[in-house]
């Protein structure tokens, strides 16, 4: 016996809206058409019902659904995703605690300090915290630093690190308006996130200006420009506001590395 | 979550009625949702997460504004896409008429029109979305269909008579 035909008015009513919008199995189908057929008072529920389903509604919210998404909210959701994270709910409460202790390190934003932090946390880290002097900094890990000191831009080394191998690859060599040397450089290792910073050479070492944590790549090197297209803008964005100049050519670069960074 | 956008406009839109709040809403959701991506659990549905997010933030953000009800404004209604003039028109009339009528519902009920009548979703998504059992989910759906067609009845039959004296 069906569902349908154990029930009366108003019960039978979701199982109409059932048979109405196809989610009535066969049984309930043939045996919802005779009930409808033998009591004229649900005809006025029937015609209710087909008039509000789906295929009246849908297709009246069409010109919503075509419409595509605003810019500012894809956005938000791309930088968020790629550096927000599980983390960011435990140290939500200490964020502006964070900030000030900080200082007038330039950040991306405090998703980005977030994810830092995140990932110090997981041992995925390159960037371990330390006390520089009179202000706080980040400090690129020891692989990342040996490969900031030596690896030529465009070129990509691998390196242990306490967490695991890591890939780093050096962007760009420049100058900041302060004479610093700074060097734009992406790292993802076998775990975690893909890693979008720039770190510049500051008497305590190298030192992290900007983390941005984007998605991880299948193989972080082998398609050009296959990376987080707009982390990749915007880590170039922040390097050109940094930038005092151009950045270093292959010259120029190799002079600096063979002189050393760190003083 | 980028591509799902639309969809979750579409449900915010339903439940607020305005185009400027559906946006903020779905903000907020998304917000919420990356912060709090831990929480969601593999093996469940991204987007019924999504809407259960967005539906409760929607209560939370009625509740403090205390507010009497939800006002649609018929200015942000977006325009139906159509080539043909008095369909569009029609079309316009149509849509808000709808707006109007989800008014009168509960957020509840508001929700369950959009998500199964207007996000096409199965009752069985839609109570997996709101946390309710499935039956609650065809009780409750079925209500707020027969008030809200009581509402559009009128509103139906001036236009559709007058499209058919016209061909």
């Amino acid at each position: 016996m069906s569902a349908l035909s154990r029930r009366q008015p108003p019960d039978v009513i979701p199982l109409l809206m059932a048979l109405i919008d196809g989610e009535a199995d066969e049984e309930d189908r043939v045996r919802g058409l005779e009930v409808v057929a033998a009591d004229p008072r649900l005809i006025g529920a029937v015609r209710d019902l087909d008039l509000t389903g789906r295929h009246v509604l849908k297709p009246l919210f069409g010109a919503i659904r075509d419409q595509p998404a605003p810019e500012h909210l894809k956005h938000m959701v791309r930088t968020m995703g790629a550096t927000a994270g599980p983390a960011d709910r435990r140290l939500a409460p200490a964020r502006a605690d964070w900030r000030a202790w900080f200082g007038n390190w330039q950040f991306a934003g405090a998703g980005a300090l977030a994810a830092a932090l995140l990932l110090v946390g997981s041992g995925i880290a390159i960037a371990p915290l330390v006390r520089a002097g009179a202000e706080q900094s980040v400090l690129a890990g020891p692989a990342v630093a040996e490969a900031l000191m030596s690896v030529k831009s465009g070129s990509e080394r691998p390196v242990t690190t306490g967490s695991g191998p890591l890939s780093i690859k050096v962007v760009q060599t420049f100058s900041d308006k302060r004479g610093v040397a700074c060097r734009e450089y992406e790292a993802q290792g076998q775990v975690g996130l893909r890693q979008y910073g720039i770190a510049c050479a500051e008497p305590v070492g190298w030192a992290q200006r900007t983390l941005l944590f984007g998605p991880r790549l299948q193989d972080p090197w082998k398609t050009a420009g296959g990376g987080d297209e707009a982390l990749e803008t915007k880590i170039d964005a922040i390097a050109e506001r940094m930038r005092d100049g151009d950045p270093l050519d292959q010259d120029a670069e190799a002079a600096r590395i063979a002189k050393g960074f760190l003083k | 979550m980028v591509e799902f956008l639309p969809r979750l406009r579409r449900f915010a839109y339903g439940l607020s009625g305005d185009a400027a709040q559906a946006d903020d809403l779905v903000q907020d959701a998304c917000v919420r949702a990356l912060t709090h991506r831990d929480q969601w659990q593999p093996g469940t549905k991204f987007e019924s997460w999504m809407f259960r997010i967005t539906q409760n933030l929607w209560i939370d953000k009625r509740r403090s504004l205390k507010s009497k009800g939800v006002h649609h404004d018929l200015d942000s209604v977006p325009e139906p896409s159509g080539t043909d003039g008095r369909d569009v028109t029609e079309g316009r009339l149509t849509l808000a008429a709808v707006m109007k009528g989800m008014e009168g519902l509960s957020d509840d009920q508001r929700a369950l029109i959009v998500l199964v009548c207007i996000e096409g979703a199965s009752y069985k998504d839609a109570a997996e979305a709101l946390e309710v059992p499935i039956g609650t989910v065809m009780s409750r759906l079925a209500r707020a269909r027969q008030l809200l067609a009581a509402k559009l009845v009128p509103a139906t039959q001036g236009p559709s008579v007058s499209k058919e004296t016209q061909r």
